[in-house]
């Protein structure tokens, strides 16, 4: 294969040239232009969460030296871009705290004396995924329940969450989570009584 | 909904991919967190519409280059890393202005060598001692004394026979890294865990083998990172 064809190839085909000479200088071309093609995706992902040059720089280097070590491993059941997200996904939830699934501003609360959890305060400390999502396919609408599990799930920034689900209204997808979360608590709160 | 055993994320990919009859397609489609994941993949592959976020990225491409052929090697062409991208390394001599053509004639060319050769040795001898102070703990993946090149010795077919010394630490292979007259890296050839390599005249470099020098370099490995490299050593052919 001549070395200008590298650039013309499909991921697949670069993946595959990577697995006949996973450890030569053909296997290392192929991965490092398949590399070179999705390290500016994974660095504009690592951006949407921290929202800074330099620590988006630490976490996309640090999702692409993981999915390096890991090459070997893929499986090639999902296409490797799909591959990449999962890996620079799970690298970005862990540089960011979870907001919380009830509260908007949870870290204003920190401050205040302790009181008797209510009904909300509990559910949240269940950390109970699967409740969640019940609760939420019970009062929610499509996109409320959307952007809720965006938000609190994925932790995605409430500019990628409208663009994600493509809302256009002035408030974005922030009014849908304060409405999400207010009826969340209002079905907690009927539940208890 | 039906209580569905969500796939994990890895698989989800692959479901993605089955005809939309499918059960477990139909599930993506009905859970929050399954379609959410989507919906974020969506956002993966999109280009953005951030003003920061591109001039972030394009602050950081040459960064992000470097890191990734320090870390693999570097692709042929370097061209997919938007508008901040360096040149490619490698242009054909076509492309080159007429002083530059001049400046690098043939008959130029060995004063060149020897000025690379004096340069890189200066740099060699300048960095070791500045460096690496008595009782100093080596650095992964920094230059290993230990590792010294023995003179390569060019066999009658013109074959060259390159020998290093072994890394101090252990390790599961070496890698030959050459370099043109101006530094570029031209090829990795794996070694495996000898100490020693034999490379035909056809397996080096057209540029050595047109009478040019060359440099390289010795890799220890342990399973894809170097952890030690030895110092850089010139290598030319010999005038018949």
């Amino acid at each position: 294969m001549k070395p200008d064809h590298w650039t013309e190839l499909e991921d697949g085909a670069l993946i595959d040239a990577f697995f006949s000479d996973p450890e030569g200088t053909s296997g290392r071309r192929a991965a490092s232009e398949l590399f070179g093609r999705y390290q500016r995706k994974v660095y504009l992902w690592c951006y949407r969460y921290v929202r800074d040059r330099e620590r988006a720089l630490e976490l996309a280097q640090d999702a692409l030296a993981r999915a390096w070590r890991a090459l070997p491993t893929f499986a090639r059941r999902s296409k490797f871009s799909w591959w990449l997200f999962v890996i620079a996904r799970n690298v970005s939830l862990n540089a960011v705290a979870a907001p919380s699934l009830l509260r908007e501003d949870a870290a204003l609360l920190d401050g205040l004396p302790a009181t008797a959890p209510g009904p909300a305060e509990r559910f949240e400390q269940e950390q109970d995924w699967e409740a969640a999502r019940r609760l939420m396919l019970d009062h929610l609408d499509d996109q409320e329940r959307m952007a809720l599990w965006l938000c609190c799930h994925e932790r995605m920034p409430v500019d990628g969450i409208t663009r994600a689900l493509g809302l256009t209204n002035a408030t974005g997808a922030r009014g849908l989570l304060q409405r999400a979360r207010r009826k969340l608590r209002a079905a907690l709160e009927a539940r208890e009584e | 909904m039906k209580p569905v055993t969500c796939p994990d994320e890895a698989a989800l990919g692959e479901i993605l991919d089955l005809p939309a009859h499918d059960p477990r397609r139909q599930h993506v489609e009905e859970c929050p967190r399954c379609r959410s994941l989507v919906l974020a993949h969506g956002l993966f592959e999109e280009p953005p519409q951030d003003g920061d976020a591109e001039r972030a990225a394009d602050q950081v491409t040459a960064r992000l280059d470097a890191f990734r052929e320090d870390m693999i090697g570097p692709a042929v062409a370097r061209k997919t890393s938007g508008p901040a991208a360096e040149p490619p390394l490698a242009r054909s001599a076509g492309g080159r202005p007429w002083w530059w053509r001049r400046l690098f004639a043939a008959p130029l060319r060995p004063a060149w060598a020897l000025a690379a050769v004096t340069v890189v040795s200066v740099i060699v001898v300048v960095g070791i001692r500045q460096s690496r102070r008595p009782g100093e703990i080596l650095v992964r993946g920094t230059l290993d004394r230990a590792m010294g090149l023995v003179a390569p010795e060019i066999l009658a077919d013109g074959a060259v026979r390159l020998v290093w010394r072994a890394a101090a630490e252990p390790v599961d292979g070496y890698e030959l890294v050459l370099f043109s007259p101006r530094l570029e890296p031209l090829e990795r050839i794996p070694s495996g865990p000898d100490t020693s390599l034999t490379l035909a005249i056809e397996r080096l470099p057209a540029p050595y083998r047109a009478g040019e020098p060359l440099f390289y370099r010795v890799d220890a490995l342990v399973g894809r990172d170097v952890v030690a490299q030895s110092q850089t050593g010139s290598l030319q052919k010999p005038q018949r």
